[in-house]
């Protein structure tokens, strides 16, 4: 039994035992960087989703309650007076712009300054305040703000 | 009869490359175990940090139409279409995109408002529990005041 034949199978065998280990190895690896990979798409792409939308809003509503005056022009336009300047946010091209006029112009919803790019903006006066809704990658927010409208 | 593998020498090159992957193996299931527990936890938390988002910008929405409104029914309703009849507390079942949803409820908003001795300041307790929990585990919470004056309000003050 323990002749050169033997002694062969038994290479072979063990050879072969740590071929399926490698294997396994490397299909283990694989797996775990599927997952990874998966799990930081996933994260990414929820923040991606939110975060446009949330700072368009945070943002909108904060100049809302530092602002003087708020006058909604249109669903996706808003004019903030104070003193000395007006302050034109509007929605165009898939993003949130901002404009700086000197009192006195008369401000257009044009050129300026591309703020945070948004699928939707929705501006709207109800119940004494302003609702602020903003879309990007089917993530979708909304914030009242009161402020000084006139 | 003798097993033909005992027939490899001891200390064999293959012998050695075995042994070595099945300790390779056995460290690379305990730190895939620990990866995977923490992308689990990652998942989770980025989740969960979507879920506080919301609910910040609806507690903060609730504030503030409650101190331009003055109202707790109408605050409801403005926010989510909820008719109530006026009272001092409203529990509103929301889903985890925080909209109004009586048929699953992920989250439980309870507004409650109680008026300082101060004539006119008003105190709302917001908070979001767990709808799928039955101890009813706090996720956020906020305290807003507002100073209503009898007829309407004028000014607010919020935090």
């Amino acid at each position: 039994m323990n002749g050169p034949g033997s002694k062969r199978l038994a290479e072979t065998v063990s050879s072969a035992a740590s071929m399926t280990l490698f294997l396994i190895f490397s299909m283990c690896c694989l797996i775990i960087i599927t997952v990874a990979a998966s799990a930081y798409g996933r994260i990414s792409g929820n923040y991606d989703n939110t975060f446009n939308s949330a700072a368009a809003v945070r943002y909108i509503t904060n100049k809302i309650r530092a602002s003087g005056e708020t006058e909604v022009i249109s669903e996706s336009e808003l004019l903030l007076r104070d003193d000395g300047y007006v302050t034109v946010i509007y929605h165009s091209e898939g993003a949130v712009w901002e404009r700086l006029y000197p009192e006195g112009e008369s401000p257009v919803a044009s050129g300026g300054e591309r703020m945070f790019s948004a699928e939707k903006l929705l501006i709207e006066e109800s119940e004494g305040a302003v609702r602020v809704t903003a879309e990007d990658g089917g993530s979708s927010f909304t914030a009242y703000c009161r402020g000084s409208l006139s | 009869m003798k097993s033909p593998i005992k027939s490899v020498p001891a200390g064999g090159r293959l012998n050695l490359f075995f042994m070595e992957m099945i300790i390779v193996l056995l460290f690379f299931g305990i730190a895939s175990a620990v990866i995977l527990n923490a992308f689990a936890a990652s998942d989770r938390l980025s989740r969960e940090s979507g879920w506080l988002e919301r609910m910040s910008f609806c507690a903060q929405s609730a504030a503030e139409v409650f101190s331009a409104t003055g109202s707790l029914s109408e605050t409801a309703e403005e926010l989510f279409g909820l008719t109530v009849s006026d009272s001092d507390e409203v529990v509103v079942p929301l889903d985890e995109g925080c909209v109004y949803s009586p048929e699953s409820a992920a989250l439980l908003m309870t507004m409650t408002v109680s008026e300082d001795k101060t004539e006119g300041l008003m105190e709302m307790h917001i908070v979001f529990t767990d709808g799928n929990d039955e101890s009813g585990e706090t996720l956020y919470e906020v305290r807003s005041g507002a100073y209503l004056p009898p007829k309407r309000a004028v000014n607010g003050i919020g935090r």
